[in-house]
């Protein structure tokens, strides 16, 4: 018997997943919650086997509440149940440490599935979820191949890279400005970005890092 | 040789008869030498051996005797004259200083040569000219003349006529003249004058001006007191008198009282006077009475004028040629922010130290005759704080046509200005919610055409098809599979067009996850529907931000994004964050065409603009907005917000729709 914590802010939606789960006979609701705080409360109080949690609740939102999950139960399996289909979703779910993404349409078959397989340790996505999982591969694939960005590097933009090209040559503000026809604010203003990119607290340190990586 | 019973003697009758006759001739004539001479010649034969020497005073030291010979006798040759012997010891010298009888004493006592005459005698007799000299007749007479000694008699008693008519005439002369100095320094003088008896206060003499003034006649005025006349008790009179005497001349303000009792203000100079070996007082008067009034009238005017100048409701203040303040009015005191110091005499450039160059070239050319005026100007005051202020200078000139300084004119417009910058903005602010208001209106109206047209549809479109579902359970059930699938379908849709919708109005990324991940996620939607490689960054952005201030940067972004997207046509672009320790750093760069940046300071209030909302966006977060951009070299947005509560409560303050 699997015994499940359902969390999710919308009674009609736990209606409609109950619904559906109690019809498998090894699937067993033990507790509902209608936002985050409540299901963390819940797990503490029932540990379930496997969670179903929507991200979008009121007071503590569901990845949240999955992360304080996780502190206290790193054993934990939740499954995360949305309606938002994207990467960036995909990578909070995944870094929070959910077992599974669900999409909200997912069918009725699927659904007692996936709980069963996130029971047996396996991670669990939607076939549209995984479909997003591979474009995004594939486009980083494509990206690093035309080298013009790697990951290890800290990334500047042109701006960037002019005007610390130009400081490193040991150009003053008022030069640098005057060269690529913008105000001396701005200029300060990159210089000051530059600095909080690469982590260093003054120009000469802008400068250091300008020679060792080639920029004179 | 006649003897001394001769008729040729004169007789006393016929002596006066001479004496007369020379009287007269002495009267008359002005040259005493010739009357001499004529005189001496009526004594004919008596005096042929007599000799006449007129000495006649020239000079104002006692050498200075120029002698004539009046009468040489029948003799004719021409007579030596000695000039007067000099010597204290010479009787001439007693004589000289001041004795007046005729001598007669041999001539060896006077020096003279026996040469002259023989065994003769001499007579002096001094005269005091017209001229006021003393001048001497000397007589020498010889023992040839008949009856000697009578005729020397004669001689004398003529010459003593001679010489007191002389005499009488240089005194009434000097009377004479004492008499027309006495009537030009005080009878006729037209000052008011009269002498004062120190001892009584008694007046002993009054000119013609006096009696004019005060309206009494000559007699009247010996009849009365300067007591009379001074409105001071006796008592102070008579101390002023005493004091008078005491230290000599002073200079008195009393009031006087005319005979028909009309008081004056008199100024009054009094000095002591010997005067016939008698102190008196010699008093001039001046009436200063229209003097006084006038001086008031004057100062009243004048207390007037400075009253009006001080309590104008105007800033102004006067100055002469070096630009020291001669007046103030007190609202120049205050509007500037001047000490209470008096400003009297201190010159304009120490109560305004820094006064800028272009002033002190409009202030020479006032001076210099020209005005000048501005409507507006921003000037520091002494005390640091700036002002806008309205200002005029003119030269005043004296009556001579003579520039005699300059007055110049403020007035402070900061507060008109600030209320006319107000109400500027004020009307700013409301073309652009009125142009927000248009926008939330017309997207209303495509969230409702896009619920109407496609949701609505497709629900339809869903109950149409459960309604076949109804039927055909009964008749067809293959059937009513099918129609459930479409069913299916078509809510699948639906709920995805409500998803978008939802997404559109507010993307719940940014309330699920914050800024940094909603942003990357339109970076990625952007791209993928443009095929321009945008590219995030954010750099210590790790907690999450105030709520409102998240969905202001993500609607920046969103519309800075769609901007490039729409307008640009760059290849590539990007949103990097930047957190500082207490503002928020967002750079949205792209490489497209760009824009003058001298566009952007037209008047972007018309609806449509994106850089419009971003502005306006910005501006609710007392953000600062700084774009860079040129044909040609893409495009630059830098914005800054402050990280503090204010930014919360900004826009309910402004009571603007916060629309998200």
């Amino acid at each position: 018997m699997i015994n499940v914590l359902l969390a999710d802010d919308h009674n009609i939606v736990r209606y409609g997943i109950s619904s559906i789960l109690n019809t498998s006979p090894d699937i067993n609701i033990v507790a509902e919650a209608s936002d985050g705080k409540e299901a963390v409360a819940l797990f503490e109080q029932h540990r379930p086997d496997v969670c179903i949690i929507d991200i979008s609740m009121p007071v503590m939102n569901g990845l949240e509440a999955t992360r304080q999950i996780l502190l206290t139960a790193p054993q934990a399996r939740i499954i995360i149940m949305t309606m938002h289909l994207n990467e960036e979703y995909l990578n909070q779910v995944l870094s929070a440490g959910a077992m599974g993404y669900l999409l909200k349409n997912t069918n009725k078959a699927d659904l007692i599935n996936s709980i069963r397989r996130v029971y047996n340790g396996e991670k669990v996505f939607s076939t549209s979820v995984s479909e997003l999982m591979t474009q995004s591969y594939i486009r980083q694939s494509k990206k690093q191949d035309s080298g013009t960005r790697s990951t290890s590097r800290i990334q500047l933009t042109r701006r960037e890279n002019e005007i610390l090209k130009l400081i490193a040559e040991g150009q003053t503000s008022q030069s640098i400005a005057a060269k690529l026809f913008i105000s001396p604010r701005t200029v300060d203003t990159h210089r000051a970005n530059l600095m909080q990119k690469l982590h260093v607290k003054n120009s000469a340190a802008l400068v250091r890092y300008a020679v060792e990586n080639g920029y004179t | 040789m006649p003897n001394a019973e001769s008729t040729e003697l004169y007789t006393s009758s016929e002596l006066s008869n001479l004496l007369s006759v020379i009287s007269a001739l002495m009267l008359t004539g002005d040259d005493e030498k010739k009357a001499l001479g004529q005189a001496f010649g009526k004594l004919g034969p008596f005096i042929s051996a007599s000799k006449l020497i007129y000495y006649e005073r020239t000079g104002g030291s006692t050498s200075d005797y120029s002698p004539t010979v009046v009468w040489n006798g029948n003799n004719g040759a021409p007579l030596p004259v000695p000039g007067l012997p000099a010597g204290k010891k010479s009787p001439w010298h007693q004589l000289l200083s001041g004795g007046s009888s005729v001598q007669a004493s041999p001539l060896n006592d006077y020096g003279l040569p026996a040469s002259l005459i023989e065994n003769g005698e001499v007579l002096i007799v001094p005269v005091k000219t017209i001229a006021g000299l003393m001048s001497f007749i000397c007589v020498m007479t010889g023992q040839s003349e008949q009856s000697g000694h009578e005729m020397t008699g004669v001689i004398k008693t003529l010459l003593c006529a001679i010489g007191s008519h002389l005499q009488n005439r240089s005194i009434e002369a000097a009377l004479l003249r004492s008499e027309q100095r006495y009537n030009q320094i005080f009878r006729n003088n037209p000052a008011v004058k009269f002498l004062i008896e120190p001892e009584t206060g008694r007046i002993v003499d009054a000119n013609r001006a006096a009696c004019q003034f005060y309206g009494y006649s000559y007699t009247q005025f010996l009849t009365i007191n300067i007591s009379d006349i001074n409105t001071l008790p006796p008592d102070d009179v008579k101390s002023r008198i005493d004091e008078v005497i005491r230290n000599g001349g002073s200079l008195f303000h009393f009031n006087h009282r005319k005979a028909d009792g009309e008081i004056r203000e008199v100024e009054v100079y009094t000095a002591p006077v010997l005067l016939s070996g008698k102190t008196l007082l010699y008093s001039i008067i001046h009436d200063v009475t229209d003097r006084t009034l006038a001086q008031e009238k004057l100062r009243i005017g004048e207390m007037l004028f400075r009253q009006f100048v001080f309590s104008t409701p105007a800033a102004v203040a006067m100055f002469d040629t070096d630009m020291n303040y001669l007046l103030t009015s007190k609202r120049w005191i205050e509007d500037f922010k001047l000490s209470n110091t008096a400003l009297q005499g201190i010159s304009l450039y120490e109560t305004f130290p820094d006064i800028p160059d272009g002033w002190k070239k409009v202030l020479d050319a006032a001076l210099a005759g020209s005005t000048a005026s501005s409507d507006e100007e921003l000037v520091g005051l002494p005390d640091g704080s700036k002002e806008w202020i309205r200002w005029e200078i003119q030269p005043w000139y004296r009556k001579q046509d003579t520039i005699g300084g300059i007055i110049i004119f403020t007035e402070l417009i900061t507060e008109r200005k600030k209320a006319a910058e107000a109400e500027k903005n004020l009307i700013r602010q409301k073309v652009r919610l009125a142009s927000r208001l248009e926008t939330i209106e017309e997207e209303r109206r495509k969230i409702s055409r896009e619920l109407h047209d496609g949701l609505g549809q497709m629900i339809t479109a869903a109950v149409m098809n459960v309604e076949l579902i109804d039927n055909a359970l009964r008749t067809q059930p293959d059937k009513a599979i099918e129609y459930v699938e479409s069913v299916k379908s078509l809510l699948n849709t639906t709920i995805q067009e409500v998803r978008n919708i939802s997404q559109d109005l507010r993307p719940a990324i940014l309330d699920d996850f914050g800024l940094t991940p909603a942003l990357r996620l339109l970076c990625e939607d952007f791209s993928k529907v443009s095929g321009i490689d945008i590219t995030m960054g954010a750099f210590d952005m790790n907690d999450r931000l105030p709520s409102r201030l998240e969905i202001t940067l993500y609607r920046i972004c969103q519309e800075a994004i769609s901007n490039i997207v729409r307008h640009a046509d760059a290849t590539e672009a990007g949103i990097q964050m930047y957190r500082r320790s207490n503002t928020i750093l967002v750079v949205i760069q792209d490489n497209g065409k760009g824009f003058d940046r001298g566009l952007i300071r037209t008047d972007l209030s018309r609806s449509g603009s994106g850089l419009t909302n971003i502005k306006e966006r910005v501006e609710l977060h007392n953000g600062r907005l700084q774009i860079e951009s040129a044909p040609g070299q893409g495009m630059e947005l830098i914005i800054e917000i402050p990280l503090d509560n204010t930014t919360e409560t900004s826009a309910a303050e402004q009571g603007l729709p916060f629309e998200g």
